[in-house]
């Protein structure tokens, strides 16, 4: 698609007005019908302003933060539109069609048919968001945090997707293209595999993408693949990935795969920090605190039972102190870990529930 | 103040002005398990949103908060935010869930 849009038009016979001009006249409610503005018009945090003039043409507009705007006329021609923050926008006009659009955590259900964005959609945080257009074709999507998207649409076509955080999404479509970019889909609980015709991606998180447990035959990955807490326990020999991360950290396969044979010994010699911190992951709390013969600092007993404080000196770094509690209701033991500071179990129950005063903390009921 | 798994929810005097309501009544998603802390009863409240900070306002005499792994917990009508524990990283604070 090519954005052409002031090219094909016929120019009105008023030339355009400086933006600063414009804005005046937009949010005393005098701006004419058919105003064309120059550059960019910024219109953002305008809490009074309800409704744009018909027929307005500009080249950049900034409406963000703009709690009471309703709609935007039918006829607005624009090629840069922020929307983000417009609470009250539940939709767009037919036919828009421009170079970017940012309209980030607005109430927005779905989008017209033809709606028409070239470079960049920005839909994060838009938590009603249930559809997307079948054949929509856009350089780079963000679609993060979208709670309620449960498919992408039919006939996507896209560089880079963004669909981390998004829930509930669990259907792909038949025919869709993520050409050599990236695709982001970390933290997309539902969904249980990759769409077939995913052939080359240059970069691909699915990090927490628990249920999701093999890539697509003959997928090429050519930067790095991040599979921290996915479902993935091996790659098949037809999967070419250049480099594996875990949350960032760049690892090897024997991390990645076989973290049975990380030690608490090659643990505590380890000197970068970051690649510590995920040996001390994949090994998990319980076992490292076990073989490192962690020291005791405080013991009681909650509803769910026995509570420990452990700590484990960490050579260039700060101890590690987790603390040891069983859950009331599955029974089950959950080493989580605090600050270094913490003395009491007490103390980090009460600071892991967000209180750094442990008298704050005072649960009616657990379970 | 409550403790269901890793939610937190205590009694607030009010909602933020600036708050988005939730299209649903799903307080926290398990990162593990795909279960979720949420309200049974449709209709019994709605959850707002924030700046990141959650609030439940139940609106019947009382709302169940429910997940498939904890007893559930009836919430009397009012106002309560709503928080996930923590963990701490040296690098920085995550939210944890089972």
């Amino acid at each position: 698609m090519r954005f052409n849009l002031f090219q094909k038009q016929a120019a009105p016979a008023d030339s355009p007005l400086p933006p600063k001009e414009a804005r005046k006249l937009i949010l005393r409610g005098e701006a004419p019908a058919n105003l064309r503005v120059d550059g960019h018009l910024n219109l953002s945090d305008s809490p009074d302003l309800e409704r744009l003039p018909e027929g307005l043409t500009v080249a950049s507009l900034d409406l963000n933060g703009c709690k009471r705007l309703g709609s935007l006329p039918k006829d607005l021609r624009v090629r840069r539109l922020n929307l983000s923050g417009c609470g009250l926008l539940v939709s767009l006009p037919p036919g828009l069609s421009c170079y970017e659009l940012e309209m980030r955590e607005t109430e927005v259900r779905e989008l017209p048919s033809d709606l028409r964005v070239e470079f960049r959609l920005d839909l994060s945080g838009c938590s009603r968001l249930e559809r997307l257009p079948e054949g929509l074709k856009v350089g780079t999507l963000l679609l993060n945090d979208c709670v309620s998207l449960e498919a992408a649409p039919e006939g996507l076509d896209v560089n880079f997707l963004d669909i981390s955080g998004c829930v509930a999404l669990r259907r792909w479509p038949q025919n869709g293209r993520i050409g050599i970019g990236r695709l982001r889909a970390a933290n997309c609980a539902q969904i249980n595999s990759l769409p077939g015709w995913l052939t080359d991606v240059a970069q691909l998180d699915v990090s927490g993408c628990v249920n999701l447990a093999e890539l697509p035959e003959g997928l090429r990955v050519a930067s790095w693949l991040d599979l921290a807490n996915s479902g993935i326990k091996s790659l098949p020999a037809s999967i070419e990935v250049a480099r594996l991360r875990w949350r960032g950290v760049p690892i090897d396969e024997r991390i990645a795969f076989r973290p049975e044979t990380i030690t608490s010994r090659e643990i505590l010699a380890e000197t970068n920090a970051e690649l510590r911190r995920v040996l001390l992951e994949r090994m998990g709390y319980e076992s490292f605190l076990n073989e490192a013969e962690a020291e005791t600092l405080d013991r009681d007993r909650d509803p769910g039972g026995e509570r420990r404080l452990l700590r484990v000196p960490m050579e260039g770094d700060e101890d590690l102190v987790c603390v040891s509690v069983i859950c009331p209701s599955t029974g089950r033991q959950y080493i989580i870990r605090v600050p270094p500071t913490m003395r009491s179990c007490r103390q980090a129950v009460a600071w892991i529930a967000g209180f750094d005063d442990p008298d704050d903390y005072r649960p009616l009921v657990e379970t | 103040m409550w403790r269901h798994g890793d939610v937190l929810i205590a009694t607030t005097a009010s909602v933020p002005p600036d708050a988005r309501k939730r299209p649903n009544l799903t307080l926290a998603y398990g990162e593990i398990t795909g279960h979720s802390h949420r309200i049974k009863e449709t209709g019994a409240a709605e959850l707002w949103e924030s700046g990141g900070a959650l609030f439940l306002k139940v609106m019947n005499e009382t709302a169940t908060l429910i997940h498939e792994e904890h007893l559930p917990i009836t919430l009397p009508r009012g106002l309560y935010r709503v928080w996930r524990q923590r963990e701490y990283t040296p690098q920085q604070i995550r939210q944890i869930a089972d």
